[in-house]
This record gives structure tokens, sequence and C-alpha cells, in this order.
């Protein structure tokens, strides 16, 4: 996606090139590891891994020489020189070892790739060159994906592995490096060299802003480099429920900085008028035909609110999303090849084109807004997925996403036309929470991105079932879903014709009710995210409740019956995000069989887990029916994020929460004179 | 409809059609007899594929497809053909979409997609052109392809599936041979479809093929729809264009390839004897030298495919240096190293992943994806994977590739399987061994003990016999262990709710193919009091044996069951004071499709739970499938039934 990062980034090169002011060259030229680094006897004789007594595989050592270089006066290129030595420990460690993907994109080139491996008897096998294969994965246009792959000889436990591989990035707008410290296996010692541009060129200087680890100050190297380590970097892998990677891993970003401390105030005014002047105001001029297109849309409109969603509303009929499914691979690398590099597209060459990416469906909408008459400013806002941002970074490459604000009764609403399968007033829960940087002429302010609350994506669902004295259960089911808790299942459900995602639907039910018979499907509202989707459908199944020889063992939470828990393992290493806040209520009455009444029966109770939510459990009965009310709220207030030492008391609740969801009834057969 | 196909509509001349080709005219008249279900997406009006043999055994295949579509959906159709970068290329590719208006639009060449056909192999240089249908094309649209791909190719058979799941009208392969040449050709899952012959042009057609939609449990596709195995005759065979008329001739083509490369060296002998310096008998040798093959580290070749590629192992040396290699090289290497102990062995090819799928009456190489061994053993080597053929004498049959399948056992998916041994001209296509389901059993034996809030401490011991251990051998062995607790956490929570695993102990013995897991786990509410008078607890979900269920869906497929058998036996002992006021009867069934037998006892405050399940090898027809549902039904329900105590 082509967001603001980019562009920002091509302005820094203009700026270092006005200041460097020498037409040509760079850095001069120093051989880089271009011989094997000698082995040591400990790392020959290491037997057990250091950084992970579990680890298969340990890098000895990864180095990454940087050096920024100007070619021709103008044009900068970057180039890596990676330098990996692996010591393989056993059968594990052997199979991470033995094949290497070196992936890159037609922005990069890599090159000299050179390898050998040490066996612990000292013999040396090397790479031969036409093992590394180059192979492209997707060719479309000039968007390529592509591996250089190659099997490193003779791995074997014992064995140390090493290889060495330049990469050169010719992407203009790379002045933004995200150095990586945990890889996916550990790593006993990570060095990254750099060597900026030199004051011949610019003033700048590479400066580091470390995340989720404590760098020390750069070094001063070899050849002009500059050198940061760290040691002793656990391997990376992933947990569910965690907040995006960058914001749990260790990394680093290297970029290019005056030396000037940034005074968050200042600095973000100074980015919200010059976004605002510079790129999204020209994008944002409205033509005649944009002004037309607007008017139609909002003739109807009564308030600022019902103008907005008519537009929004507009631009999700009309024009298609760059990266959905209703764009092909082709077509989408064609469109992204016509794009103009050092600009954003105008909203006129929007419409035009009928697609857009999501800041620029976004820039459609607000040169829209403004002909008819709404006040909107361009909204700069993080992914928190990416980046957990906060003013304090001060810097534009956080915000990622631009997104539309608009004066609604003098309150700035934040809207994201490119959120298809949400209400026009909800973000993607990869927004919510996080800082918008509103940019304006003027005076630039933040606004924060509400983070819904748990009713705006409700999950409502009621059930009506005759049970039978066999166990089986026949009747009516009705499900309603809002907000986030809507935007998956209309995603799947929305591109299949009427007819089809009735079909699809009652496979995916019958997955779930093995023996249940489904009719009457009807589903509402799939390509209306402004309603709940509306789902129904008749059940008749046989074995719902379990027939012993004088009971019936019911399951009075029918909707939850057979559900896992929330979390099985039981440590944790990071925090836990859930993507967004939500609601469940679910009501569920059985008309009981004839001649059976309660035996022992009790209600497992209700739980408060204080500010986050509470789970509100009923279960009531009277002569014929046995009803259950389920209530369970959770991120209320915006809780949605829980510390890594909070991990333990969490699972406990949601432990608790599934036994109790599977709390069973039981039914004992009486005579049937009691009965009556 | 959005802009994109307005555009395209309505773009300058260089994107309408100038005139579509006569075969789509009429194919784009066409329409089916029947409705189909809303499922069906799309259907097939026409596809065939016509190719064209040069007498030096270059061929040409020309494709051509017409699809309707149906309904709107998340599938578009596509276009898509593979080809060989080194030995072929796409010649041209051509698309069209005739909307329901008439409007024909032809696709331009910025349209194709080129793109690698495995993004999973190291070594591979086999691409694929794709086209896309426009995802908003409106129903009743008709997207059409003819793409013309060229080989140089040294085969001389070719399937042709009539059809994949969607449904199709109209379905041909045409092949057109130089003159003095012949073909012939076997069907598989259809009646015999007899070829139309013109001048020197066969024609296999089928009409009217319905959908078929994929089902859980079902046999693989390729055992399902209906295809061809074509196999031509040079007029005049030579060393590289032969005439595979029999499994023999395929075998004598794949030993030109395979044998060479197992020749041993000195470095191999050197290496050979080294293995097997400590080994005292024919079995021990056979084991130490496999063990090595199996440690050489498996590496995805997929190279010059089409001049043998797929079948020319690199040099058994070149692969002991470099300790890698696909699965022809690990055959050839360990053949060398058997060779130089002493022992001849031969490349076994066969089909990996199916074992129905290799059929006995096409004699081609085309119906195999993987390379094993056979190792010619004397009568003092026993071992259940040993087999007798006429000529070839005693073979054990071993896969290298698997690193966690020892001597003495096969993957399961190939026993059973047709396969060529390769012994030149005394090849022969055998069954490979199948071994009882005893053979791959799993047992597990739980002590638990349940406090009176309901929390069960519990030691599970389970042993996995042959290949049921394999997957858990594979796990303990390649992947780290934190991995392998986390997934048993996944595994034990979905079966039992909230869980603790507190100790995981796995332990491999090899030499008796036995894989042992031995867990202490807590569960935080494995029973379920009620009003502290009533307790009720389900054993046997500590053991679930059964990984079949089956929905009430009208069935269509056959119904594949594979072999398996488990005996469980789980002792929990409760809390004091309570009395059995309900236990389940013993379950026994006996069905054509399996066993299963089930008993619950209580004795001193303590409840029993055994439980045996075999399942019997089954490829029931959909006629039968209510009773092989209601087998599992009933295995389900024996594992959930509850036994219900009441306070003394």
């Amino acid at each position: 996606m082509r967001h603001l990062a980019g562009l920002l980034s091509n302005s820094v090169v203009f700026v270092l090139l006005a200041a460097g002011a020498v037409p040509v060259f760079g850095q001069p030229g120093v051989p880089i590891d271009i011989a094997w680094l000698p082995i040591t006897d400990a790392e020959r004789n290491m037997k057990a891994p250091v950084v992970d007594k579990d680890a298969g595989v340990e890098a000895l050592f990864w180095r990454v020489h940087v050096r920024d270089e100007v070619l021709g006066g103008r044009d900068l290129q970057r180039v890596y020189y990676h330098y990996v030595r692996l010591k393989v420990f056993d059968e594990k460690g052997k199979d991470k070892a033995a094949t290497i993907d070196l992936p890159f994109d037609d922005k990069t080139s890599i090159m000299y790739v050179v390898g050998r491996t040490v066996k612990a008897d000292g013999t040396e096998i090397e790479l031969k060159k036409d093992s590394v294969y180059d192979r492209d994965l997707v060719r479309a246009g000039r968007t390529k994906l592509r591996v250089k792959s190659f099997a490193m000889p003779g791995v074997e436990p014992g064995a140390i592995v090493e290889y060495r591989w330049r990469e050169i990035s010719h992407d203009p707008r790379s002045l933004y490096m995200r150095v990586q410290f945990q890889r996916e296996f550990p790593v006993q010692k990570v060095t990254y060299f750099f060597a900026p541009l030199s004051r011949d060129y610019t003033d700048y200087h590479m400066a580091i802003r470390p995340f989720h680890c404590v760098l020390p100050a750069l070094q001063d190297d070899r050849d002009g480099f500059q050198s940061i380590t760290l040691e002793n970097q656990p391997a990376f892998h992933d947990e569910p429920m965690m907040p995006g990677e960058p914001n749990v891993r260790a990394w680093a970003l290297v970029f290019y900085s005056n030396g000037e401390r940034r005074e968050p105030d200042k600095y973000w005014t100074n980015v919200g008028k010059e976004q605002y002047n510079r790129y999204l105001k020209p994008a944002m001029k409205a033509n005649d035909e944009i002004k037309d297109v607007a008017a139609t849309a909002v003739s109807d409109a009564k308030t600022d609110e019902q103008k907005v969603l008519a537009l929004i509303q507009y631009i999700r009929k009309n024009l298609r999303d760059l990266f959905g499914s209703d764009v092909t691979d082709a077509d989408r690398a064609r469109i992204i090849k016509e794009m103009p590099k050092d600009r954003y597209r105008t909203a006129a060459e929007i419409l035009k084109s009928g697609v857009g990416d999501s800041s620029e469906l976004n820039t459609f909408f607000a040169a829209m807004a403004n002909s008819v008459g709404l006040e909107v400013r361009p909204a700069l806002i993080a992914d928190r997925e990416d980046i957990l941002f906060i003013p304090a970074m001060t810097d534009q490459y956080f915000l990622e996403n631009v997104d539309m604000a608009v004066n609604i009764g003098g309150n700035w609403k934040i809207y994201d036309v490119s959120a298809r399968d949400l209400p026009s007033n909800m973000l993607s829960w990869r927004e919510e929470g996080m800082q918008a940087l509103l940019s304006d002429p003027k005076k630039p302010t933040f606004v924060a991105a509400p983070i819904a609350p748990p009713e705006a994506s409700a999950r409502v669902r009621k059930a009506k079932l005759a049970l039978a004295d066999d166990g089986s259960i026949d009747g009516d089911i009705d499900l309603q879903y809002s907000g986030h808790s809507a935007h998956d299942r209309r995603s799947e459900l929305k591109a299949d014709s009427d007819a089809r995602r009735l079909e699809v639907y009652k496979d995916q039910l019958a997955k779930l009710y093995p023996d249940g018979e489904i009719s009457d499907v009807r589903i509402e509202n799939a390509s209306d995210p402004e309603k709940p989707l509306t789902l129904h459908y008749h059940l008749k199944m046989t074995g719902f409740a379990q027939r012993t020889g004088k009971r019936l063992l019911v399951q009075p939470f029918f909707f939850q019956r057979g559900t896992a828990p929330m979390f099985s393992a039981g440590d944790r290493k990071y925090p836990i995000y859930f993507p967004y806040a939500w609601q469940e209520h679910d009501s569920v009455t059985f008309e009981l069989p004839p001649g059976y009444a309660l035996d022992n029966a009790e209600s497992p109770g209700s739980l408060n887990f204080g500010a986050p939510g509470a789970y509100k459990i009923k279960l009531m009965t009277n002569s014929h029916q046995l009803i259950s009310d389920r209530e369970f709220t959770f991120g209320s207030n915006g809780q949605i994020l829980f510390e890594t030492n909070t991990y333990a008391q969490l699972k406990k609740i949601f432990d608790e929460v599934q036994r109790r969801d599977e709390h069973t009834i039981s039914l004992k057969q009486v005579a049937t004179a009691e009965a009556k | 409809m959005k802009l994109a196909l307005a555009v395209l509509i309505f773009a300058p001349a260089a994107f309408a059609a100038k005139e579509i080709p006569s075969w789509l005219q009429e194919a784009s008249t066409m329409s089916p007899k029947a409705e189909f279900s809303a499922k069906v997406a799309s259907v097939i009006l026409f596809h065939e594929e016509h190719l064209t043999v040069a007498p030096d055994g270059k061929w040409s295949a020309t494709e051509r497809g017409a699809v309707k579509i149906l309904q709107t959906s998340r599938h578009a159709p596509s276009a898509w053909r593979p080809y060989n970068t080194k030995s072929g290329r796409i010649r041209d590719f051509r698309g069209w979409l005739i909307l329901p208006s008439g409007k024909q639009i032809e696709y331009q060449k910025n349209n194709i997609l080129d793109q690698a056909l495995s993004s999973e192999y190291t070594y591979d240089e086999t691409r694929a052109k794709r086209l896309d249908c426009d995802p908003d094309a409106p129903v009743g649209s008709v997207f059409a392809y003819e793409v013309t791909q060229e080989e140089d190719s040294i085969a001389t058979t070719y399937p042709f599936f009539f059809q994949e799941s969607t449904p199709v009208l109209m379905s041909r392969f045409s092949l057109s041979l130089p003159p003095g040449w012949q073909a012939q050709a076997a069907t598989f899952n259809h009646a015999e479809v007899a070829p139309s012959i013109e001048g020197n042009t066969y024609t296999w057609q089928l009409r009217d093929l319905p959908w078929i939609e994929p089902e859980d449990q079902s046999p693989s596709f390729q055992s399902i729809v209906p295809w061809i195995g074509v196999s031509y005759f040079p007029a005049n065979p030579t060393s590289t264009l032969r005439s595979l008329k029999d499994w023999p001739a395929v075998s004598q083509m794949l030993s030109g390839f395979m044998d060479p490369a197992s020749d041993p060296t000195a470095a191999i002998r050197s290496k050979s004897a080294d293995l097997t310096k400590a080994a005292g008998t024919e079995l021990d040798k056979i084991r130490a030298i496999a063990a090595f093959a199996q440690q050489t580290n498996y590496v995805e070749v997929a190279m010059n495919l089409t001049k043998g590629g797929g079948y020319t192992p690199h040099a058994a040396e070149q692969v002991l240096t470099r300790n890698y290699g696909d699965c022809k090289d690990k055959a050839g290497l360990m053949r060398a190293l058997l060779k130089a102990a002493g022992i001849d062995a031969y490349t076994v090819v066969i089909y990996s992943g199916d074992r129905e799928f290799v059929r006995p009456e096409w004699p081609s190489p085309d119906q195999f994806n993987h390379a094993i061994v056979a190792v010619k053993v004397s009568a003092s080597t026993t071992a259940p994977t040993v087999l007798e053929h006429p000529s070839l004498g005693r073979l054990l049959i071993f896969d290298p590739t698997d690193p966690v399948t020892p001597v003495g056992d096969l993957p399961e998916d190939e026993q059973g399987s047709f396969a060529l041994v390769v012994a030149g001209a005394n090849g022969d296509l055998l069954k490979m061994p199948q071994l009882p389901s005893a053979s791959a059993r799993i047992e597990r034996k739980v002590e638990g003990r349940m406090d009176d809030q309901g929390h069960l401490t519990a030691h599970l011991l389970t042993e996995y016999f042959g290949q049921s251990g394999a997957g858990m051998r594979y796990f303990s062995t390649h992947a780290e262990f934190d991995q392998m607790k986390k997934a048993l956490e996944r595994m034990y929570s979905r079966q039992l709710g909230g869980v603790t695993l507190d100790k995981i102990t796995p332990a491999d013995h090899a030499i008796e193919n036995r894989m042992e897991l031995a867990v202490d786990l807590g569960v935080g509410q494995f029973g379920q009091f009620m009003r502290q008078t009533m307790l009720m607890v389900k054993p046997g979900v500590l053991a679930p044996a059964s990984d079949y269920w089956f929905s009430k869906k009208e069935r269509k497929l056959p119904v594949k069951l594979e072999p398996r058998l488990r005996q469980d036996s789980v002792v929990i002992q409760l809390p004091a004071g309570f009395v059995v006021d309900e236990i389940p009867d013993p379950v026994t069934i006996e069905s054509p499709y399996g066993a299963y037998h089930a008993s619950w006892k209580t004795a001193n405050d303590s409840v029993t739970f055994e439980q045996s399940l075999e399942v019997k090898e089954t490829r029931a027809t959909p006629a039968e499938y209510a009773k092989v549902k209601d087998f599992f039904d009933k295995v389900l329900a024996g594992e959930s039934a509850p036994v219900i105590l009441l306070k003394h």
C-alpha cells in the first residue's frame, strides 16, 4: 500500500541532495566482509546453545554492514552486506539451517551469495555458485516477488554453516530502515555497521530509535562505519492475541536526522501543515465531475452526518479497493505501475480509474465532502498492528494511513471510507485507540480515534428449541452481529450471490451441527454494513442432550456448546491485545419434554472481572421450560490490552467462563402424575 | 457493475475483441441441460486440449476453455497453464470475456500473470501463466481462453482429466501423431471412453459431467473424476523416444536414468564401511545405511523435468558430500551405500499421498511422484515390509525420505500402493506391503485423581506403535520442546477445557518402532458437581478414540476409512462418599467398518473405563453412508458417556 511514509522519505532525499550540492560519488568503497572470518576454537567446540538451551541451531553472529551511496550524483542506493554464522546442534537445527531463502522485491537486488559449511572434523564444503537459484514467485507487469534459494551443503549436527550476501536497495524512498535483532533462531551476537552518506552530501546523520530493546550508543568502527551490537537475542515466536509483531519484537528504526531535538507540539504542527498544504490539499481538489457526483450523492441528506454517510456509501458502491478481492493481480500491478511516484493521485484521477488504495479512497471522500460544504481534514493515523503510536514518537514515518476527519457539530469525527465492511462511523480495529494527526493549514491537532464500545460489536443470539425425550432438539435460531463482530462474517459472505451465500452458510452450519438438519436459512444485510448482519435458520438435531438410563443431560448455553477455552498455553511471553471490545448476549429457551423435571440443578453463577467486563448468566425454569440468558462483555472502557504478568489471571477468567458455559443441567424422569 | 469492468467494456478498440474464434462462438451458445446447486459458481461449457506430437517427440498443446459464470462468488474463473522454463514455453495465451449482452472483449497481454508453480521448492524450474477473469464479471458472462504450450519432451504418455469439481458440458482430448505412430488409452473412474480416429488424430470426449462437491473423508479427486492415461508409440522407437507398452518398458527407461547415479565410488565405499563396521547382520547393515540416508537433508528439486530430470538422481557421491537431496537422490545414495556393503537394491517409484492413485492398466512414469528403495535381502532378514517376487527375490521396501519411519515399516499412504520396482527389463509393478492395523495401534493408559472440587490430576501414558507414532516422533525430534508443549496444550484444552501440563516426557523406542508420550496434566474442572449431591464424570473424554465425524448431509461420494486400532484404559479415583447411580451399559459394536467395545466399572471410589476401537480400511459407497455414520456416532457416544454418582 502506498502511504505517507514514502512521500515523506522522498522529501528527505530532496533535502539531502539540496544540502549536499556535490554532483557525484559518495562514500569511498571499502571491502566489507569479503572473506570468511576465522572460526575460533570456542565456536568449533561449542556443544550446546548459549541463548536458548532447547535451540537446535543458533547464530553465533549476524552482522550487517549498511552503506548509503550516491550514484551519478543523484541516485541514492543503500547496500546491505549480510554475514551469518550458524552453529548446528542437533537434527532440528539441521533442518532449519539446511535450506535458505532470501526474499527480495523488484526494488532490491541480491548478489554475491556465498556460503560454506565447516563440519565438526574441520572439513569445509563451499556452496557452489550454481546451487544458488533465483526464483520469481509472481511476475505481473513490473511487480515481482522473488527469492534466492539455496541448500547449504554438508549440514549436520556439530557443523558451522555460514553465508554472506549483498542486498542492494534501489528504492529512493527507503531512507527509513528497520533493523531486526530477533530472528527465527536465537542469535548470540547481532551487529549492525552503518556508513551513512558523508557530510559532502548532507548535514543529516543517522539516528536510531530502538523498540523493545535497549541499545548501546553507536560505536565508531573501522572504515568509517559506526556499529551497534546486541547479544543473546532469543528466537522470535509469535503468540495468539499478541500485539502486532513490531510491538513486541526487538528492532530499531534507523533514519536520517538533522540531530535537532524534536519538540512534539512544534514538530507535529509543522508536519500537519506541510502534509496538508503540500500533498493533501492538491489531491483533495474537486473538479466539476466530482462536484456533480457529490451533489447527487447527498441530495437526500439533511444533516452533516447524513451527508457523510451518503458520500461513504457512494464511494463504497462505485469505487473498488486496490487491494480488495475484486481487483485481479494483473490489474493491481498495472494500476500501481501507473501511479505517480512523487505525489498523491488527485481525486479526479482516482475517480477516473475507479479504484484506489485506502488512503486514496479517503482523499476522494475529502474532495467530495469539501464540495458539498463539509469541513474535512486528512487525519494521519498509525496502524496499531504495526506501531502503538504516541505523539512523543516524533516522526511522521509512524503515521502510515490517511483517514478523514469531518467537523460534525463542532467535533471532529474520523472516518475511513476503505473500511467497507464496517458501519461508516467505525474504524478498522487496527486504527482504534490511536492518536490521529489532523492536518490543517493553520493549526494541526491530535484527535484520539476512539475504541468502539463493546455494544458496538455485539453478537446477539437467540434460540427457541423444543427438547424431546430422546435428546433431540427442534427450533429456530436467530443471530445478529454488528460492528467488528460482523466484519469477518460479512467479508466472507458479501462476495457471493444471495443464493450462493445461503448454500455456503448451510454448509458451515452442517459442519457446526453434524447431527443437524438445517432449513429455512435466511441472511439479511450481508452487504449493508450500516445494519446488523442477521442470520436465521431452523435446526433439527439428534443427540443434543445426552440420554442416560433415567436422565437427560442438557447444556443450557446452547451457543457455547463445544467451544474451546480462549487461551491454552500455560505461560506467556508477550502482552495480550484483544483486537476489539465486544459483547455477547445469548438467550435460549428449551421446551422440556413431558415427564421430566430438574434434578439437582444449579446455576454456575455470574462472574464479575472488574473494569474490562462481566459475565452474567441466569438460568430459569418453569413447569415446561428451561431458559438461559447469558451476557458476556469484554473490553469496556477501551480495556483490551493486558500486560504479560496478568496472563495467568486472564486465562483463569476465560477458563472459568468456558467452564460455566459448558455447564450441564440434569433432567430426571418423574412419575407422570408428579410431572403434571 | 463497478468502474473497472466498465473501463474494459468502453475502452478503445485495442480492448475490443476483433473476432472471437469459431470454437468460442459455438461454445458460448451451449447451455446446461439441468440446473445446478447455487453453490456451483460456474459451468465449463467447453474444455479441449489438443496435443500435437512431432516426429522428434516434441509436442505442442493447445488448450481451450469456455466457462460460464452462474453465480457471483469469491472464486472468479481463472485459466492456468504450467510450463517448463528450460525446455518449453507458452507460445500464445489469449483470453476473452463475453458479456450477457453479447459484447465481446479480448484481454490484453498484461493481464497474463507469470508465476512460479510452487513457492515451496528450493530448486524448481516449472512456472505457470495465468489469466484471471474479472471478479465483477456479471452472471451469464462467458470467460474463455486459448493457450498454446510447446515442450521439448521425451515423454510418450500423457494424462488427461476430463474434469475437476466444476461441471463440464463438453470435455475433449485430441492427439495428433506423426504418420505410422499409434496411440491407446486406459480410462479410469468411468466406462471406457473409445476414441474417434481421423487420419492420425485420436479424440476422446465426454459430455455433461456433473458437479462434484468435495466431501470429507472421500477418496482423492483423481480416484473419482474420469480421466484417461494416453500412451503413444513412435513408429521407430529410439533409446530416448520409447514405446512404453508395459511396465518392464517403463522400468527399462527409468533404469537408464536412475541406475548410473548409484554406482559406488571410493568415497561411498569408505562411508559404507564406516556406517556398517559395527553391524553384525544384513539387517543391521541395512538399518545403519538407512538411518544415514534418512538424515540426509531433504531439499526439493524439480529441474530438467521434461528431459528425465524428474527421474535422474544426482551422483551418490555428490549427495553424500552435500548431505542433501530429494527423494530420488536419497534413494540413489542408499542404493550406492548398500551396494558398497554387498547388498543390491532397486529404486522404486511410487505415488506419495494417495495409495489408490497408481493404476496398473496404464504403464507410464507419469503416475509417480516419489522414489523409495527395494533392498534385496536374504532369507535371514525378516521384516513386515519384505515382499517376495518370483524373479526379483525378497525385497525389503523402505522410504529414506521419511525421516521418522524406520526399516521394517512404510509411510501409511505408501502401504498397499502400486509401485514400480525399477530393475531394467526385469522391473515390475508391485503392490507395496500393507501392515496390519495392530502394527500401528495406539494404547493409552490414564490414571487420575479427582478432588471434591472437580479438579483432576492425571498421568496419561500413550504408546504409539508404527505409523501411528510417526507424527509424534517427528514432532519430538524436529520441533522445539516449547512448540510441542504448546501444541499439546491446545489439543488437551480443546478436549478437556482449561488444562495445565505439568510434565511432558516423549520417549522414542525406535528399534521397537514405538513412541511413548507421558503427560502429567491438571484439569480445572473435570466432572461436574450438582448441588454437591450429584457428580457427573465422563472418563472417555480422556481417551478420544475416533477422529471421524460425519454430518447428516446427503452423501454423494464414497467414504474412505483408513485402518486404525486403539485401546484405552482410564482409571479415575473419585472423591470419597459417592455411589453410582447410573453407569453406561457396556457397548459392543461389530460392523463392516470396524469394531468398538467400551465398558465402565466402579469400585473403591474409582471409575474405570476401557475401550477398544478398530477401524477397518474401507471404501464405502454413498448408499452405505448412514451405516458408516451410525457406527462412528455410537463410538462418539461411547466416548462421551457419563457416569452419574450420588453422595452417599
